[in-house]
């Protein structure tokens, strides 16, 4: 049995189409649980979560949308361990027309009035008449044809009566259900993956039971195992790095992001794109404490008894005023047209910029720092406004999308369950234990070897670039 | 296939009334070929327990773990919750609801979840690991791992993810305890015991049970529809009856009469035992039709209908044999008693060499 279980066209579209027989006032499209599982926020504002959009005849569907107004309701069941979603979709019934019954007096013209009453909540009216007379403003929901609603303000006697009308979607209309595009890119890229749901599935069949090495293992102790296998994966194997895109505010600083466990590089993108790395620096440093002191240098205290402590770091704040050039070495067109550039300063003398290049200083990309009292990226001031792409490790836990293994690991992960089980259970043979640690290595090592992913062409091509022959 | 309980009462008398050394009564006879037919069942599982730690064969016929696993999987089963509690928050869980295990429960063995995406199976720990497992980050219980406190016949289930929980949430694999043997009678012309083979815990030939449906439903295409219980699709029970044909009758879209077949009274029912009958075989029903069996409707009243040892005919030499060895004690001879057991040891020592 193949492992794919989508059908070409939910993989490439992510999306199920549903065309109704009749005109119907609510339709149910059961949403197939080989696809990415659909999200919905009831809420569903602006920026709710959910990761589908819905069409009618290619016309992105919200229930703000005439003539429609569609409502969704996502139901999720599980019965015997199957998964079901089905989406609802219901015309709502809208106030399309409103006539008074009973004038009033005293209203102003031309505001918004409120109304109360009927079945619904939200309908207000644009008054044109001090009798309480207008049009609609806001039409609200949940009314109901014949309501009669009262205008608040004036004397607080006009009503109205509404006329609803509620639009199914026409029979024969192609209602497309549609994963939005990370959604669908995730799915994209799903088949170079396993979870660590199946991971601990696979490992409990085939390693655990009657006349293997590991007779019975605790399920959590294998969750325990494959986590911490992941964790360490992702440090140095898997290719788990994540970048974000971002842009340096004038404060020189930015938060680490929410999953950040280390960095692997920091680069300022110029306008053709290309990246330039942004070193860390060792010139600074962000204390991690900044206590007020009083005249004699004692920390000083609140009345609570604790250290009273500085919002800013001077330190932090003089690297941040500083021109870098003094400290790179880098002549602007004002220094170079200087006709005394060249005399002698103390501090042309310093860090190495005249005599003997430092490469670690003398370069002009910026540095950065992590302040660790802050939890902040901390970035030198000719940084600023610039575009970077911060590219980080995390840990391959911190979301449930993450929690996935790459298939050119799968095996280094089971060597590395059966390894931290044995050597961890009791009578189990040193010489079995030793076996399991070599294949864990072993395993390792192929891993990190194909996810280094070295392709014979682009090795060559690059050597080639170092003038070296290389047949091939 | 279940040993005869005639067959075995007759062996015995046979090998009793050698010499005319005694009798055994059927009231005597009944009492212990329950307590022998336990005494065989739990040696099952120590036996099957020995035989994994013994050297084993592929060899068709000749696997002893097979053999043993064959004899008890008659008393496997898989039901659903037979109650369950009221969903209630605990630390940082909410909706966690305890489930009760399934009433005729002898010895559990796995419970799945299946209110869970693939029904994952649920790790069993005692309140102490409980609290050490959720400490961590790392081994706490999620969805696809869930883990369950198994205290006073009832697992707790975490994360509780179900905000309204049914019985079918759970799933219980376990074995069941066998039913009693009884050899039935009637009393003959001339006073003698004449054996019944009628089964027991059947039901009332012919009798319509529609007063017995807990759960009708609606919508269902009208027509008369057979079900036998363990056979047809969608016709399962949580009790450990079997062979009980019902013919369903259905006028007005619902259920207006369940009648007992004549002749497949099924075996092995009791009062509050359910048959749960889905839309697999109703067709267009809106819900599973429940039938909660009462007293009335079961057959038992009638003292002379037999009741079958349920573990299979290869352990019959053993069953006689331990009954030989019991009836040697109430006939107070020891020739008997020893011959049984001489028997029973070298029997013993076969198997296990």
């Amino acid at each position: 049995m193949g492992l794919i279980k989508q059908t070409a066209s939910q993989y490439y579209d992510g999306e199920v189409i549903y065309t109704p027989a009749a005109a119907n006032a609510s339709n149910v499209l059961t949403w197939p649980n080989s696809m990415t599982p659909l999200i919905w926020d009831a809420t569903a504002t602006q920026t709710s979560v959910n990761n589908y959009k819905v069409y009618v005849d290619n016309v992105e569907q919200t229930k703000d949308t005439s003539p429609y107004f569609l409502t969704e309701s996502l139901s999720t069941t599980i019965v015997n361990g199957v998964q079901t979603q089905l989406l609802t979709l219901t015309s709502a019934i809208e106030v399309t027309s409103i006539a008074q019954s009973q004038a009033g007096s005293g209203y102003n013209v031309n505001v918004v009035a409120q109304t109360t009453g009927g079945n619904g909540t939200g309908l207000s009216v644009l008054t044109n008449s001090t009798d309480g007379n207008g049009t609609i403003y806001e039409a609200g929901s949940g009314y109901q044809n014949g309501d009669v609603v009262t205008v608040t303000g004036g004397n607080g006697a006009a009503q109205f009566t509404l006329t609803t009308t509620q639009t199914p979607v026409p029979a024969g209309s192609d209602i497309a259900v549609r994963l939005i595009n990370s959604s669908l890119w995730d799915n994209y890229k799903s088949y170079q993956y396993t979870s660590l749901v199946d991971v601990v599935n696979n490992f409990i069949v085939a390693y655990v039971g009657m006349d293997k090495l590991i007779s019975r293992v605790k399920r959590s102790d294998v969750v325990f195992h494959a986590k911490r296998g992941l964790q360490e994966f992702s440090y140095d194997t898997l290719r788990s790095v994540k970048s974000q895109e971002l842009t340096i505010p004038p404060s020189l600083s930015l938060v680490l992001p929410q999953d950040y466990v280390n960095y692997v590089q920091l680069s300022w993108i110029d306008r053709a794109g290309v990246k330039h790395i942004i070193y860390p620096t060792t010139l600074t440093s962000n204390p991690q404490q900044v206590p007020i002191q009083d005249d004699k240098g004692i920390p000083t205290q609140d009345i609570y008894g604790n250290n009273l402590k500085a919002t800013q770091s001077l330190t932090n704040d003089r690297w941040r005023s500083e021109n870098q050039n003094d400290l790179t070495g880098q002549f602007d067109l004002n220094a170079q047209s200087n006709p005394g550039v060249y005399d002698w300063a103390w501090w042309k003398m310093a860090y190495g910029q005249r005599y003997g290049l430092n490469p670690e200083i003398s370069q002009t990309n910026g540095w950065f720092t992590i302040d660790e009292r802050r939890g902040v990226f901390a970035f030198s001031s000719n940084l600023a406004n610039k575009l970077i792409i911060l590219e980080y490790i995390s840990d391959g836990l911190a979301y449930d999308m993450d929690s996935k293994i790459p298939k050119m690991a799968e095996q280094a992960i089971y060597m590395h369950i059966a390894y931290s089980v044995l050597s961890s259970k009791i009578n189990i043979p040193e010489y079995i234990v030793q076996r399991f640690k070599k294949d864990r290595r072993a395993q390792l090592r192929n891993a990190k070897i194909r996810l280094s992913n070295i392709k014979l062409e682009e090795f060559t091509q690059v050597m080639r670039g170092k003038s070296k022959w290389i047949k091939h | 296939m279940a040993i005869n309980v005639n067959t075995v009462y007759t062996t015995v008398l046979s090998i009793l009334n050698k010499e005319q050394r005694g009798y055994m009564t059927p009231a005597e006879f009944n009492r212990i070929a329950t307590q022998v037919q336990l005494e065989v069942f739990e040696k099952f599982f120590e036996d099957y327990n020995q035989y994994t730690r013994m050297p084993k064969t592929d060899v068709e016929f000749a696997s002893r773990m097979d053999h043993i696993y064959e004899e008890f999987q008659t008393f496997m089963k898989s039901a659903n919750a037979s109650v369950i509690g009221t969903p209630s928050s605990e630390l940082s869980f909410t909706n966690v609801t305890a489930y009760s295990e399934p009433t005729d429960t002898h010895r559990m063995g796995s419970i799945l979840y299946n209110a869970s995406v693939n029904r994952p199976e649920i790790e069993l720990v005692n309140k102490r690991e409980f609290t050490q497992q959720i400490l961590s980050p790392l081994t706490k219980p999620t969805i696809n791992f869930p883990i369950g406190v198994y205290q006073q016949n009832k697992v707790t289930v975490y994360p509780g993810t179900v905000a309204t929980p049914t019985t079918s949430d759970v799933l219980f694999n376990y074995i069941r305890k066998p039913l009693d043997p009884k050899w039935g009678y009637i009393t003959g012309s001339v006073g003698q015991y004449v054996y019944d083979p009628n089964p027991q815990f059947s039901l009332v030939p012919s009798r319509d049970i529609i007063s017995s449906v807990s759960t009708n439903s609606t919508g269902i295409t009208n027509a008369t529809y057979a079900a036998t219980v363990g056979t047809t699709n969608g016709v399962t029970t949580d009790g450990a009856g079997t062979g009980l044909t019902l013919s369903i009758v259905v006028t007005g879209n619902t259920i207006t009469s369940v009648v007992v077949s004549s002749s497949a009274v099924g075996q092995g029912f009791k009062s509050g035992d359910s048959i749960t009958i889905t839309s697999a075989l109703l067709t267009g029903a809106n819900n599973s039709v429940i039938i909660t069996i009462q007293d009335v409707d079961i057959n038992s009243a009638n003292t002379a209908l037999s009741q079958q040892f349920e573990i299979s005919d290869s352990q019959q030499t053993e069953v006689i044999l331990e009954i030989l060895k019991y009836a040697g004690l109430v006939i107070r001879d020891p020739q008997v008693i020893q011959a049984a057991s001489q028997e029973l040891a070298q029997e013993e020592v076969n198997t296990k060499r």
